[in-house]
């Protein structure tokens, strides 16, 4: 904590290399927030990017009360909702090679007996609430605690709690019985 | 393991930590830097100007603020009803000024002016060829005298002027002086 504070101040002294820590300690985190929160995943880059150009234009009068990995992961939810939003279009054949590419990269061998499992969750996470599928992707990928949720949400904990439960129910009805394979 | 379990570990793996690709890493951190160098600069100008707007923003200094605008303007507005004259406090001193010049002038005090003296030399006044000329021509007293003033006179000032045709005429500057009378 005393490490982030250290940050804050010299990002807000105006050291470039302040916030090259922070994309760097915090990007893997908030590259997959980005990912389960967008419909098209590849364009998590550009949410980050939005996302980092928008704090840059915060130094000198940056100030925080939490952690600035939740900071950044709400910074991110919103962005993506917003994108999101807008509506554009996801190009199949983009979506299909980012995650070819994803599958090969990571998961040779067992791609194929999960894939359909790991692609019928994606999909099911999709077509959730936008409220529930972000304190998912909070929780359970941006690691944030549900009171670090709520307080950067300005919701109330258990609004947050029930979210959660909620939007874990629908994927686990969405899955069936393919969670007992 | 519970389904509740299974789940988020399935969306752990679905979603695995992938860094962003290096070009995206230099694009992001360039455009954020330059971004940020820009805002630096303009939050450094802007802090001189915004002092006096955070002074403001304590509601206890600008509480204080109002009430000295307002008791300076009761004030300065009862300063000018209370002036018998209803004038200005500039006229005021200006009128106060030209009475005591009226009362100078009128009383019987005595009233030194200074002043500058510009002396211009009267032509061939004190020339002494002149004077050896109209004394030679009529011999009489005040040329006399005037010739021997000329020559006895203790303070005095010798210049000379030139004429429209180019000739020198001498001249001698004589102060009187006021104990000895002429």
């Amino acid at each position: 904590m005393n490490e982030e504070k250290e940050l804050i101040r010299r990002f807000n002294a105006g050291q470039p290399q302040a916030l090259h820590c922070i994309y760097e300690r915090y990007k893997v985190a908030l590259s997959r927030v980005a990912r389960a929160l967008l419909n098209d995943p590849t364009g998590s880059e550009d949410v980050l990017h939005d996302v980092f150009v928008q704090f840059a234009t915060q130094t000198g009068r940056f100030c925080l009360k939490g952690s600035l990995k939740g900071y950044l992961a709400i910074c991110v939810a919103n962005r993506a909702r917003n994108v999101n939003q807008q509506g554009r279009p996801v190009d199949p054949e983009r979506l299909r090679a980012a995650r070819t590419l994803h599958q090969e990269r990571n998961h040779p061998v067992q791609v194929a007996q999960r894939s359909e499992l790991l692609q019928t969750l994606i999909s099911a996470l999709r077509q959730l609430p936008e409220e529930q599928r972000q304190v998912i992707a909070l929780h359970v990928l941006g690691d944030l605690r549900f009171r670090e949720i709520a307080k950067m949400s300005k919701v109330s904990i258990h609004t947050i709690q029930s979210r959660y439960r909620y939007g874990l129910q629908k994927l686990q009805a969405r899955l069936n019985g393919e969670l007992e394979r | 393991m519970n389904r509740s379990d299974k789940i988020v570990e399935l969306l752990r793996e679905a979603f695995p930590e992938e860094r962003p690709q290096t070009g995206a890493d230099e694009r992001i951190l360039h455009d954020a830097s330059t971004i940020m160098k820009q805002s630096h600069a303009a939050t450094k100008q802007q802090h001189s100007a915004s002092k006096w707007r955070r002074i403001m923003s304590n509601p206890i200094t600008r509480s204080a603020a109002i009430i000295t605008i307002i008791f300076s303007a009761f004030w300065a507005y009862y300063q000018s009803v209370g002036n018998p004259t209803g004038t200005t406090t500039v006229l005021s001193l200006l009128n106060a000024a030209a009475a005591t010049e009226n009362a100078w002038f009128t009383g019987e005090q005595t009233v030194h002016i200074v002043n500058r003296i510009v002396i211009y030399p009267q032509h061939d006044a004190n020339d002494p060829d002149l004077l050896l000329k109209n004394l030679e021509s009529s011999y009489n007293d005040a040329n006399l005298k005037a010739l021997s003033r000329w020559f006895s006179t203790p303070r005095g000032m010798e210049f000379f002027s030139l004429d429209s045709k180019g000739d020198r005429h001498n001249h001698h500057l004589e102060l009187v002086d006021p104990q000895g009378g002429d």
